[in-house]
Parts: C-alpha cells; structure tokens; sequence
C-alpha cells in the first residue's frame, strides 16, 4: 500500500502551496493598495501612520487631519466592504454552482439581486437617500428568494429545474417592477438616484453600514467554508448524495439561507453588482480545480481581491465615481480570457 | 452483515405499484444478481434496499434491525449505492470522486483528513486504479470510471453493496474487468445485489438470483434453479436455450443463448423426424403450443392454411379459425373468420370508420355478433389433434376482448397442438404468458431459409 | 397501398373556408363602424376679448375725467390715429380726449432708465412706444391693460402699426413664422414658463410647466404670484416625454414652446400649431431667451425682454468691476451639489457660469456632462472654500454639516454651506430669477467687496418682472445672511 499523501507528485505539491499562498496574498496586497490610492494624494508612509493613530495617537501628529481622516473614515471602511462583498459573491457563486449543478449560475439565481434592487428603488422613490434604502433592499433581497423557494414548493418534489426556474422567473418579475418604479420616478432627481444605486457603488460607506454588513458576511462565509466539502458530493445530485448518507435537501436549504442573507446584506450596501458570481468560481476552478474544499477559499479569495481592484479603479480612475456594474464586466471579461487560455479544459 | 427485505411494496404513484410483495436476504459474501426487463422495478428495488425511498408496505433489514432506524449517515456506513455511471457537472480527479464515499464518516462540517486519504488511496489500490489518481473523472474510460464508483464504495466502508446496472455502456473487456473485481471483492466477505440486463453475467457472477417481472417476483434462488429457459421467457417474452455443463447433482448452467423463431414449412409434416412432426409426438403427452408469428402481411394465415391442408392430408383432425384478409384490389379492408370445421365464412372486421364500434382496435372494428359466433367455435370445438386459432392480437392480450374463448382454451390447456398466430410486436407478451411455446417464422415469402 | 382520404384532411379544408368567411365579415364590419363614427367634435374655446389685470394696490376710485370722456391722453404727434382705433375697440363707440398738458395718460416715446429704480416698467403698446399714466384713473389703466393685450395688439395689426406676423429663429435653429397676436400659449418647458412671466405675457398662458412649484412653499408663492396657476398647471398632459395632442387640440394653443430635447417633437407637428425651441444652458443663451420671448408676444413684452437683458447686464457688469483686479487665491472655491451631497455639477452646467459670474471658481469645473457622482475623497482633493446646496431635491445644508464624515472640510468647518435660494424658481436654474442667484452668491463670496444687496434686487425683480410685490418676510427667509 502506498503512503497516503496529498499528492505523489511533488512539483505538483510545490505548484498548488505556491497557488494557495498567492491566492491568500492576493487580497492583503491590493487592500493595502487600496488604501493608498486615492484622488486625495497622501504618501503611503502617511498611510501607514494614519492606520496607526488610533492606537497611537502621536503619530499622526504630523499629517494633515484630512488625510487621516480620510484614510480611517471613507478609505479604510470602503476596502473592507469591497473584501467583504467580493469574497460574500465568490463563495456565493460557488456554493450555488455546486448546489445547482450548473456552471452558468450566478449568486442572483433565486431572485436576491432583483429583489434588492427593487426595494432599494421602491426606498429612493418613496423615501429619500437614507438608511431606508439599505434595508428595504435587504428585505426585499430576502423577499425575492423566499417567495422563489416556497414557489417551488407547489410541486410536490423540489427538483432543480422547478426552483431554477421560479428563480429566473422571480428575479424577471422584481425586474419588471423596478422598470415600473424607474418609469414612475422624476427623471431629474429620482432617476438618477436610482440608475446610480443600481450599477453599484460603494461610495455611501460609513463604519455602521460596515459592521452589520461584516457580522452577517463573515458568519455566512465561515459556514460556507466549514460545508465546502459536502459541496462536492451535493454537486452529484440528489440521488447520490443521499446514498451517501448526506440530507441533500436540509443541507441545500441551509446552503440558500446562509447565501441569501450574504448575498442581501451585500447587494444592499454596494447596490446591484452581477458577473462576480458567476465568473469568480470559474476562475478558482481554472486554478485550483473543482475540489470545493480548495475552491470554496479560492472563490472567497479571487472574490475579495476582485472587487478590491474594481472599487479602487472605480475610485481613482475619473473625478467622477465610475459604477461598479461597469467595471466588473469591462475588467473581468479579459481576465477570465487570460485565464481560459491557460488551457484547462472542464469545469 | 446481514441484509433482508420484507414484502417490500412500493409505488411511485397511488395505484401504480411498481413493487409487489419482494422479499430476499442476503449473506455477507453472497452475490445476488436481479435480473428483469426494463421497468420491472429493479432500480426502485435498490432505491429501497439502500433506504433512498421508503416502501408504502414491508421493511429492510440490517441484521435484523430496520434500516428505518439508522440514521442516514449510520446507514451510509452500511450500505453503499453504487449508481450507473453518469457525466458529472464538474470535472472531479478520481482521487476526489472517490474521497466523496468517506462522507458518511465525517461530520456536517468536516473535511476530510490524513487517515481518509489513507483509506482512499488503499480503495484506489483495490480496484487497480492508483495511476489515475489525479485524472479527472470525466477523462477516463467507462470501465475505469465504474471502477472509480465501486472504489468509492469501498471508501465508505460499507460491507453491502447495490450496484444499479453496473454493466451497461461498458465494452467486453470492461465489463469484465469490472466483474471480475467485484468478484474478488465479494470473495473478501462484501455482499453485492447487481441489477443486470444479462443472464450470462449472472449465471457466470451470481450466488443468486432473483427475476422481477413487472414487480413481483418471478423466482429466487440458485443460477440452476433460475435461469431456465421457461422462466427467461416468461420473464424476458423470448426462448432462449440454456448450455448446461456436467450432469446429474454437478449439474451447471453456463451460457443462455437467445433463440430466434423457427424457419420450417408446413411441408415438413410430411417428414417423420422432422420438428413439425416431433411436436405432434410429444402432443399425445402434453400439449404442444405452437406460435406463428410474424410482421403484418407476411403470410401467418396462409402458413397455417397450409398446414391445415397438409395435416388433413395426414389424416389428423383440424379444427379451430382461420382469419383470411379480404382484399380490394390491393388493399386489405377486411378480415374474415372461417370455421375450420364447417367450412362457413363471416366477415369479422372491416376498416375503422368511426369511434362508435364496441370492439375495435386502431384500425379495425369488429362485429360483435361475429365475434361471439367465433368464440362459439372455439368453445364448442372439442380436443383435436391440430387447433387453429389465427390471430390473437390487441384485443386479447390488452383488452380482454375479442378470441377469449381462444385465451382460455390455451391458458388450461384444453388442446394438443395449437397453431397460433400471434404478430411479431405481441410474441413477448405471448411467450410471457405461455413460455414453453413453440415460436416459428410465419413467413411465407421467402422460401430460402428453411429448417427441416 | 392507396390512403383513403384523411378525414382530417377534410376537415382542414372546410375549417380553412369557414376562417376566410370570418375574417372578411370581420374586416367589413370593422370598415362599417370606422365610417360610422361620428368625428371628433372640437369644443370651441371662448377668445378671451379683455385681459385680467393685476392692478396696484392702490385704492380704485373712479375719478372724474375731465371734460368729456372718460380720461385725457397727452399724446405724441403721430400717434392719435393708433389711439383713436385702440380707444374705439375699448370702449365702444366712444373717442378719445387729447389734451396738450395734465392728462391722465402720457403717451410718448420710450427712454432708457439707467436707475433700475423701484418702479415697474411702463407699458409698450407700439415698438418705443409707451403708456405712461399719471393719475390714479380706473380707465386710464383699463386702457393700458387693453392696448397691451392680445385684443389690443390685433387691432394695431388690423390698422397696419404692428406687423401681421413675427418671423424667428429658435434656438434649434428653426426659421418660425408667428401669427401675432399670440393668444394662447402652451409652455411644457419650466424655465420657458419662467420666461413668459418675466415678459409679462402670462395672461396668455393656456396650459404650462412650472418650475420649481411642486412643493408646498413653492406652490404657495406661486399662488400668490397668479392666481391662475393651479388652472394652468399642465404637467399630466404634458411633459418633456409626453403630449396628449387631444388635450392641445382642446386648447386650442396659437403656439407651443418648449424645450430643444423634447422627445415628442415630431408627433406635435401633425397638429400644425407652430412650436418654438429653447435650449438656454448659458446665460448668453438664456438672454437669447429672453429677447426671443419677447419678440413672440408683441411690442410690450419685448419691452420688457430687453429690461431684464440691460439688467442682467448691468448686474455683471457691477460684479465685474468690483471683482476683477482680486486675484485668484483671493477668489474663493465653490462646490455646487446636487440632489445628493456626493452629486456635484459639472463644468458644463449653468451653475459653473454662475459662480464664475459672481466672482467665483468652480471647484468641480474638470467634470463634464450633467450632474456627476463623485466621492468625499475628491470633494477632500478640489478643497473647496464654499459649498452650496441646490433648493430642489429634497437637499439639504444639514445633510452636508451635521454629517460627520464632512467634517474633514473646510467649507464645513467654516461654516461656508449654503443653500441656493428660491422663490418659486431655483435661483441656479437658467430662468431670468438666476440674476438673483447671482447676486445672492457674489454677496456670500465677497460680502466686503461686492455693493449689490440681495433683498433690495429681489425685491426690484420680483416688482418688476413678475408683478409680485415680495413681502417683507419672504425676503427674510430667502436673503437672510446666516
């Protein structure tokens, strides 16, 4: 009998500790970049003794109080609620690949993201600019996928296909309404308002909106990372899985809330971002592999420092805020094409 | 460890059930081999054993505690399903696929750990497929990849083992290689119940078997019991010869060979040691079932007609109906019934017009009175030597219409030789319901393939 | 084998028979109800034959006039024939008095006021002609209102003295030929309502869009200014995006004016009502506007256009002149904020124009476009030294100061967050109000330099050019000096 070991093959060893470590550093690297980009020029050195002045107090004495200030309160919040919100779509988007069986899926497949951005604009519409808007979105970001899944409950089993659908069709129906409520709003002040919340920003981030978005995120990321392997054998199917002793639908169930409560609580800080969620696992596929026990931290990882570098060029690149919608597509697509050529074929 | 099912019944939906009253065991180290057509009910028969569905009546039993009582994870441990080979959605290496047996092992939240990879490798190193660890599954060769689903069986460290049609889609080569490791492995003391579509694996592999045919049970036991050729065809609806080995108490099936209708001429009568005139020797001991059959307008009737002549000419008794097409030009628009015994001729059916006919069949319609007068042949005609009844067809098999008295007369018994015409779709169901019969080419048209 | 004929077959054709049949009698009859249809009844609207007039406060008191007539007219030598036919279709049957000296009504050539005084603008009945009255007589003005009306204008047509129509080119660039008078006007475009009523045409207002009049406050002043503006709000027939052409045809409108980026442009033209074009981003182009406004509605409200262009003139030019040798770091930044306080305007915006009038520099002029959405980081980048809030939107100063991530500025700091004034209109909105925005702004930015008052010039402007007498209190709230 052969040694039990990771891999016999060493350079293949050597080659997935090197992936790993990247993946991990990838993230830390571009957050620490992000804080010392910005359209106010302060010196990383300043940085540095920016992020230190909390806890010692004399440090900063000597730079400008609107530097640190503007790294501590709009710079520091902001990085960490794009981590957060990236790494919440990359193990999203993976968890429901696996639980759908289906690569094409995205973390908006029940409905969340539709959901979202209709109560967000239901908010702007009726209210104005303030923390209402957050939170109509995350109800209604719940809203969407519980009425997706008790749909799906009408037939008596609860096959795939019937909850993908009820999934499509719910977010197509809170699609419509937030049409509705786009045709309904004062195109000169509501519209805007609107259309801007729904490509995305994190502009409007301040430290309170960060902790709540950071307990429910890092709460659902643990879970997922602590299934990631179940999620191999729930990628089976239904019938296999449970001749393998698994509960394929209470783990599914439990796999839908935890997702939907980080995917809601995501959308409703930074306003409706796609593709992340679909195209991120892919891209921990092409370099870890499917094992979901690498490829949940990988998602997780790629996620986080993919969201990292869009928000930081969504920041400095033009006076303006560019939405983050736009860039997740126009940087992403390039990436993934990188990647794909690096010829592995499969899923 | 013991695996037993009680009048298991199950079905999927009200009123359709697709198990009827299955009972069976099974030792540690036996294989059991279940064999059935196609929607018998052998996949839900597994899907019970394993504990995936739960049966509206009976129990499974794990030495003599029902599987009921197991958890999902404890029974997991006991028994393991290994499916049909399918393409997964992800591109898993072998290594993994098989990781994924060590499931029922670890928690909800657990991940798998150095001793699990240690039990992978050594169920990888059993079924032979260490160098392709690292493959993915999706790359690999039918064979290998079922090899890669027992090796996961083997992973989860259950001592029985279902295996749903482990053979279909494989190459000889494969398939041997797949049985052949099962059978080591159930020489190491696992049990195995393999659903299969061949009789000769079963007869080579299986311990026992148990016949399905349409949920209940056909017969269970030995190989030599089992695999008959009257039960093959009452299970499968088609004659097969069993290849015995040895004789007396060593006594061995070893080969089923599927036989197909039988070419000869009505002519052959005439010959003494022809088949023809052997099934009228052994008519005097038990009666002899013949099945005429062929596709449509191949010429049935006008065989039988033939050999109606033909025996008449021999001096034997003929009695029974004939049913000769009447023709229009080239068309067939009827058929017509003919007494054999009085010679007196109606018309039985024409083409189906409307949806107003009490008998009728998609194409035809019949005439009540017709059939009634025909059934009073049949019923009336006492034991000759040579019975006609041409055809039985639809309407008998499926509706219980039309020849009944016909059906009867066959299912008792009340006949010595029986020429009759069944179309080539209904010889199954036919030989379903009288396996020992007879089954010849009817047709008439082509004179070269003939078996004296 | 031959088939026998399929009896679906059979039916196919049959059914296929029966479905021609319906569909011609379907058709037919369609064809029958159009015809039938009675034809769409206009109902006539009433020509409005005397104008309302808002008239001082003053008591009204019938004075005796003189020796016969109702009042006397000292008028200039070639204008007696105009007066006489003008008088005739006033009042009846009836002549004018001329007297040489001490008459109720002075008729004379027009002469330019440099003062900008308080006083309101005489009426121009004939191109430099104007109605000067000089007694308190209810005739006299009744005459006034009349000769500047639409009636009034018609019968200087009808005698040859004002031209039949009035050929302008739009700020589209289109060339359109005007019927006058102009009776009934349809404004959907805001600031173009706004306009009309600074050239004192708004009793010919048939339906229109008003700007900056949907909240409360707004809405208020806006009743107060004309009590016909709940009647003439026409926002849910018409909009920048929508016009129910049966509505228009209701009114029966000589003339539409609108915006240059109205979606429905096309669709209008079926109706053959001619339309007239603004696009005034620029206050070269908002005085374009205004003269062209003007010029629509007859000799009057030309007057008036050019009043306020002289105006606006000699407000730029005040600025200038006090502004011009303070050198740049002496010129404070501004930053205008929108609807939200992350959303500024651009350098293309009129707002950029009006800092850069009053003596200002647009912290945000890099930006192009419409408003822009940029974040705090920037805003702590530009540094700007003002930070004003739109009065639209639902914006606020509170939402910039009291927010505690604001602080890091030193306009917040400072205390150097304002909020644009508004009466009805938004002082920053391209209408003639914005010469008070501009002056309400200078007057923040260079409090000891700059010699205009913002009350003193609201309460000329509204005096004059809306007819509104702005109360004290209403000055209070929207000049007050924080």
């Amino acid at each position: 009998m052969t040694p039990s070991a990771l891999s016999t093959d060493p350079t293949q060893s050597f080659k997935r500790t090197i992936t790993g470590v990247t993946l991990v550093a990838l993230p830390v690297v571009l957050f620490m970049l992000a804080l010392m980009l910005g359209r106010y020029p302060i010196g990383p050195v300043d940085v540095g003794k920016a992020l230190l002045s909390p806890l010692f107090p004399d440090l900063a004495a000597d730079i400008p109080d609107v530097a640190r200030q503007l790294v501590l309160r709009i710079r520091l919040p902001r990085a960490l609620a794009a981590l957060l919100i990236g790494a919440s779509f990359g193990g999203t988007g993976t968890a429901f690949q696996a639980i759908f069986k289906n690569p094409l899926v995205d973390s908006n497949i029940l409905g969340v993201t539709s959901g979202a951005g209709f109560g967000a604009a239901l908010a702007l519409l009726l209210l104005r600019d303030t923390w209402q808007v957050q939170l109509f979105a995350f109800a209604f970001g719940l809203l969407a996928v519980f009425l997706a899944f008790f749909g799906s409950r009408l037939y008596k089993s609860t096959p795939l296909l019937i909850l993908t659908l009820m999934g499509i069709l719910i977010g197509s129906l809170f699609g419509s309404l937030t049409a509705m409520l786009k045709y309904l709003a004062d195109p000169l002040d509501t519209l805007p308002a609107i259309t801007f919340w729904l490509l995305g920003s994190l502009t409007a981030i301040t430290w309170q909106k960060l902790s709540a978005l950071a307990i429910i995120t890092i709460v659902g990321l643990v879970f997922l990372w602590l299934v990631r392997w179940r999620l191999n054998i729930l990628s089976l199917g239904d019938d296999e899985a449970k001749a393998l002793g698994v509960n394929p639908a209470r783990m599914k169930l439990w796999i839908i809330i935890c997702s939907t409560l980080i995917t809601s609580a995501a959308v409703s800080v930074s306003g409706v971002i796609g593709w992340v969620g679909l195209v991120i696992p892919h891209a921990g596929r092409i370099l870890v592999g499917p094992d979901h026990k690498r490829l949940m931290p990988a998602s997780i990882a790629l996620g986080a420092a993919f969201m990292i570098l869009i928000d930081n060029i969504a920041r400095t690149l033009l006076p303006g805020e560019v939405p983050l919608g736009v860039l997740t597509g126009l940087i992403g697509v390039p990436i993934l094409i990188l990647l794909l050529r690096r010829n592995r074929t499969g899923w | 460890m013991r695996l037993g099912a009680k009048n298991l019944n199950y079905g999927y939906l009200p009123g359709q059930t697709v198990l009827h009253d299955v009972s069976l065991n099974i030792d540690p180290g036996e294989t059991l081999y279940v064999l059935g057509r196609n929607g018998s009910g052998k996949t839900t028969l597994l899907a019970c054993l394993a504990g995936l569905i739960q049966p509206d009546a009976g129990e499974v039993m794990i030495d003599g505690k029902n599987i009921r009582t197991f958890s999902a994870t404890e029974r997991a441990r006991r028994i393991g399903l290994i499916p049909q080979i399918h393409t997964p959605t992800f591109a898993y290496t072998v290594a993994e696929m098989i990781m994924m047996g060590r499931a029922p092992h670890l928690g909800w939240l657990g991940a798998p750990s150095q001793e699990d990879h240690a039990i992978v490798d050594e169920a990888m190193a059993q079924v032979g497929l260490f160098e392709l660890r690292d493959r993915p599954y999706t790359e690999i060769s039918g064979g290998e990849q079922q090899l890669v689903l027992i090796a996961r069986g083997l992973a989860q460290k259950c001592r029985i083992l279902l295996m749903d049609e482990p053979t279909a889609h494989l190459d000889l080569s494969n398939q041997h290689r797949v049985l052949e490791i099962v059978n080591q492995l159930s020489d190491q003391g696992l049990s195995f119940i393999v659903s299969s579509h061949s009789p000769n694996n079963a007869l080579a592999y299986a311990d026992r078997v148990l016949l399905l045919t349409g949920g209940w049970v056909s017969a269970y036991g030995s190989p030599l019991e089992t695999l008959t050729e009257s039960l093959l065809s009452s299970v499968y609806g088609i004659r097969t010869e069993v290849i015995y080995n040895g004789e007396g108490e060593a006594k061995k099936p070893v080969a089923v060979i599927t036989q197909r209708p039988i070419s000869l001429l009505p002519e052959s009568l005439k010959y003494p040691h022809s088949l023809l005139s052997d099934v009228f020797e052994k008519s005097f001991e038990t009666p002899q079932l013949i099945l005429v059959t062929g596709l449509s307008g191949v010429g049935k009737t006008t065989w039988c007609t033939r050999l109606v002549d033909l025996a008449r000419n021999e001096g034997l008794t003929v009695n029974g109906v004939l049913s000769p097409s009447v023709f229009k030009g080239q068309r067939k628009t009827g058929i017509a019934l003919m007494d054999l015994s009085t010679g007196e001729r109606r018309q039985l059916a024409n083409l189906r017009k409307d949806d107003l006919a009490k008998v009728r069949t998609p194409r035809w319609s019949f005439e009540p009175q017709v059939m009634d007068w025909a059934n009073q042949v049949l019923k009336d005609t006492g034991e000759n030597d040579l019975l006609i009844i041409d055809e039985l067809g639809p309407l008998e098999f499926f509706q219980n219409k039309g020849l009944v008295e016909g059906l009867k007369r066959l299912d008792t018994g009340r006949y010595k030789v029986a020429c009759v015409v069944v179309r080539s779709s209904l010889l199954p169901n036919a030989l379903q319901r009288w396996p020992n019969a007879i089954v010849v080419n009817g047709s008439t048209r082509s004179e070269s393939k003939t078996q004296p | 084998m031959p088939l026998s004929p399929n009896p679906f077959c059979m039916k196919g054709i049959k059914m296929k028979q029966r479905l021609t049949q319906l569909t011609l009698l379907l058709l037919v009859t369609i064809l029958i109800l159009t015809g039938c249809t009675p034809a769409n009844q206009a109902t006539p609207t009433d020509a409005i034959e005397a104008p309302e007039t808002t008239l001082p406060e003053e008591e009204l008191t019938e004075e005796a006039t003189g020796p016969a007539g109702r009042f006397t007219i000292q008028a200039d030598a070639d204008l007696p024939p105009a007066l006489t036919v003008l008088y005739a279709a006033c009042f009846p049957d009836e002549l004018p008095v001329f007297v040489d000296a001490e008459a109720d009504l002075l008729v004379t050539t027009a002469t330019q006021d440099d003062a900008f005084s308080l006083s309101y603008l005489p009426a121009t009945f004939l191109p430099d002609t104007v109605l000067i009255p000089q007694s308190d007589s209810f005739d006299a003005a009744y005459f006034i209102a009349f000769a500047v009306s639409p009636a009034g204008q018609q019968v200087l047509i009808d005698i040859g003295a004002l031209p039949p129509t009035v050929t302008l080119t739009d700020q589209a660039g289109n060339t359109v030929e005007i019927d006058q008078p102009v009776r009934r006007v349809i404004s959907t475009y805001g600031p173009a309502t706004a306009i009309v009523y600074s050239v004192d045409a708004e009793s010919r207002l048939a339906s229109a869009s008003y700007l900056g009049a949907r909240d409360e406050l707004g809405a208020a002043a806006m009743e107060r200014i004309d009590p016909r503006f709940q009647d003439l709000i026409g926002d849910d027939n018409f909009s920048q995006d929508d016009f129910n052409l049966e509505e228009a045809a209701n009114l029966d409108p000589d003339l539409i004016i609108t915006s240059a980026r109205t979606a429905w442009l096309d669709t209008v033209g079926e109706l053959e009502i001619p339309f007239f074009l603004y696009d005034a981003e620029t206050p070269e182009r908002l005085k374009e506007a205004v003269l062209l406004t003007g010029q629509l509605f007859g000799p009057n409200s030309t007057a008036q256009a050019e009043a306020w262009v002289n105006y606006y003139d000699w407000v730029y030019a005040s600025i200038l002149e006090q502004t011009q040798d303070l050198p740049e770091e002496e010129r404070p930044r501004v930053l205008f904020t929108g609807t939200a306080p992350t959303r500024v305007a651009s350098g293309d915006m009129y707002q950029t124009s009006l800092i850069e009038i009053a003596g200002g520099i647009s912290a945000s002029a890099e930006l192009t476009g419409y408003w822009n959405d940029v974040n705090l980081e920037q805003i702590a980048a530009w540094d700007p030294d003002v930070i004003i809030v739109p009065p639209y939107g639902g914006a606020t100063v509170g939402a910039i100061t009291e927010n505690p991530d604001w602080q890091i500025l030193d306009a917040v700091q400072a205390g150097r967050v304002y909020q644009m004034p508004k009466l009805v209109v938004p002082w920053d909105t391209p209408a003639p109000d914005s010469v008070l925005g501009i002056i309400w702004l200078t007057q923040r930015l260079f409090p000891d330099v700059v010699t205009l008052d913002c009350a003193e010039q609201a309460q000329y402007f509204y005096y004059t050019y809306y007819d509104y007498p702005i109360s004290a209190d209403e000055i209070d709230t929207i000049c007050a000096v924080d």
